[in-house]
C-alpha cells in the first residue's frame, strides 16, 4: 500500500498543518486546492489515503468522495473528511457517499496521526 | 416562513417585536439634533406622543422602536420626567430609555443612558447600539457568535480572547487589516458572518501554528480564512442544535487599509469586539432571514452532530 496521503483543502493553513503533520511522521504528501483538483490527482496516482474539506469551491468534498469512490482502484482506499462541518446529517451524507471516517476541525495532530495510521501504515 | 424583522426569541423574557430604530420624544431643537443623529446611524426615527406610550395608546406594534429618547422639554420638566416613564414601562416593561440632558443634567430615575448637548457623535452612536443589539439578536446567538470564536482563537490558535463590547452595526464600516467573509444559508436562516483582525495579529498566529517560515500577507490572509471557518463550523454545529440548519459558502478574504464593507441586509449586523493580548479581532454576524418558527431551546438529548477535534471512523470495508 503507497504512504502517499492526498491533503485536499482550499485552505493553505490547513493544507500546510496537515503536510507538516504527516510528512513529520514519515507520510509522502501531495496537495490539491478542491474536489476538482484532489479528483484528477487520485486518477493519475495510487494514494494510501485521502483526506479531504468539504466546503471548496469548484468541487465540494463530497462530490468529490462520490467521484472517487467510483474509480475503480479506491474501491477501498481510505477516504477521511477533515471539515469544519460536524452536523450529523452531514456526517451521515458524508459515510454514504464512501468516506471511511470525519474528524472536526481544528485537528490536533496526535489524533489526526493516530488515525492515519490506523488505516495507512507508514 | 417568518422574517426576522417580523418576530424575535428572547428565551429570558417575552417575544418582542425586531426593532431598528428609535423614538424620539418631543421637536425640540436639543431632540431634533439627537432624532438627525439616530438617523445618521442608519435607524428609523419616529416621534411618539409621549401622552399615547403612557397611556398604552401606542402600542409600538409593528413600529422598529427599540429605544425611548427624552428631554426634559418633552416630558414636563426633569421631576415629570420619571413619572412619565414609570406610566409608560407599565405598557413597555423593556423598553430601554435614554435621557437627552442639557448641560451636565443627571438623568432621572428610570433611565438607563444619558446624553447631554454636545457629546460626539461616536459617544452616541455606540450607546444606542449597545443599548440596542439585544432587542434585535436574542442573547443566546451573542453568546453562541462570542463563544464560537473565543474557543477557536484557544484551540486552534492558540489565543485568548475575551468579549468587551457588543454593538449593532448598520450603516456602512470601513475596515482596516485582514477581513474574511463567510455567507451561509439555508432553510432556517441566511446572512453573512465576517472575521477582521490585524495583519500583525494574524501573522503571529501563523507563526504560532506553522512556524516562523510561512509568515507573510498570503499566510495571515489564508489563515484569516480559516479562523472564519472555523467559527462559522461552531456557529452551524451551535445553531443545529436549534434545529436551525445552515449551508456554508467559501471565505472570501480581502485585505486593504480603508474596505468598506455596506450594509446589504435589512437586519443590522451583530458586531463582537474581542479584545486579547496581539491586538482587537472583530467578529460580525448578519442575519437577513432567521426562520423563528424553528428557534427552540438547545436540544441536549437527540444526538445531533460531533464536537469539534471529534473524530468519527466509519470502518474500511
Amino acid at each position: 500500500m503507497s504512504n502517499a496521503i492526498l491533503v485536499v483543502d482550499d485552505n493553505a493553513t490547513i493544507r500546510h498543518l496537515a503536510r507538516k503533520t504527516l510528512t513529520g511522521a514519515g507520510y509522502q504528501v501531495v496537495e490539491a486546492e478542491n474536489g476538482a483538483d484532489g479528483l484528477e490527482c487520485a486518477k493519475g496516482r495510487q494514494f494510501g489515503m485521502v483526506l479531504t474539506d468539504i466546503n471548496m469551491p469548484v468541487m465540494g468534498g463530497m462530490d468529490m468522495i462520490k467521484a472517487i469512490r467510483g474509480l475503480e482502484n479506491y474501491k477501498k482506499t481510505p477516504l477521511i473528511v477533515l471539515s469544519t462541518e460536524s452536523t450529523r446529517e452531514m456526517v451521515d451524507q458524508g459515510k454514504q457517499a464512501g468516506a471511511n471516517g470525519w474528524m472536526v476541525k481544528p485537528f490536533e495532530p496526535d489524533k489526526l496521526l493516530s488515525l492515519v495510521k490506523k488505516v495507512v501504515p507508514v | 416562513m417568518q422574517d426576522l424583522n417580523d418576530i424575535f426569541s428572547n428565551e429570558q423574557g417575552p417575544s418582542y417585536l425586531v426593532r431598528t430604530g428609535v423614538a424620539v420624544a418631543g421637536d425640540s431643537a436639543r431632540m431634533q439634533s439627537v432624532g438627525a443623529q439616530f438617523r445618521d446611524f442608519g435607524l428609523e426615527v419616529i416621534q411618539p406622543s409621549l401622552e399615547e406610550l403612557a397611556t398604552g395608546a401606542h402600542s409600538l406594534q409593528g413600529e422598529a422602536v427599540a429605544l425611548l429618547a427624552m428631554d426634559a422639554s418633552s416630558s414636563g420638566g426633569i421631576s415629570g420626567a420619571a413619572e412619565v416613564l414609570r406610566q409608560i414601562r407599565q405598557h413597555h416593561p423593556h423598553l430601554p430609555a435614554l435621557w437627552v440632558g442639557a448641560g451636565q443634567e443627571a438623568a432621572p430615575e428610570g433611565f438607563e443612558f444619558v446624553v447631554h448637548d454636545g457629546d460626539e457623535l461616536s459617544h452616541l452612536d455606540g450607546l444606542v447600539s449597545g443599548a440596542l443589539y439585544r432587542q434585535v439578536y436574542a442573547d443566546w446567538l451573542v453568546d453562541v457568535v462570542s463563544d464560537s470564536a473565543i474557543d477557536t482563537l484557544r484551540q486552534s490558535f492558540s489565543l485568548e480572547a475575551s468579549l468587551v463590547d457588543v454593538r449593532l452595526r448598520a450603516n456602512q464600516w470601513s475596515l482596516s487589516g485582514v477581513t474574511a467573509l463567510v455567507q451561509f444559508q439555508g432553510a432556517g436562516a441566511a446572512g453573512r458572518m465576517m472575521v477582521n483582525g490585524s495583519e500583525e495579529l494574524l501573522s503571529v498566529l501563523v507563526e504560532r501554528s506553522l512556524g516562523a517560515e510561512s509568515r507573510g500577507i498570503s499566510a495571515a490572509m489564508e489563515l484569516c480564512g480559516e479562523l472564519a471557518n472555523q467559527v462559522l463550523g461552531r456557529i452551524k454545529g451551535a445553531l443545529a442544535r436549534r434545529r436551525i440548519d445552515l449551508s456554508l459558502g467559501i471565505p472570501l478574504v480581502l485585505k486593504g487599509e480603508d474596505v468598506v464593507l455596506r450594509q446589504v441586509e435589512r437586519q443590522p449586523s451583530l458586531l463582537l469586539h474581542l479584545a486579547s493580548d496581539l491586538g482587537p479581532i472583530f467578529v460580525e454576524v448578519g442575519l437577513a432571514r432567521l426562520a423563528a418558527a424553528t428557534v427552540g431551546p438547545p436540544a441536549v438529548e437527540e444526538d445531533l452532530g460531533m464536537a469539534t477535534g471529534e473524530i468519527e471512523f466509519f470502518g474500511l470495508d
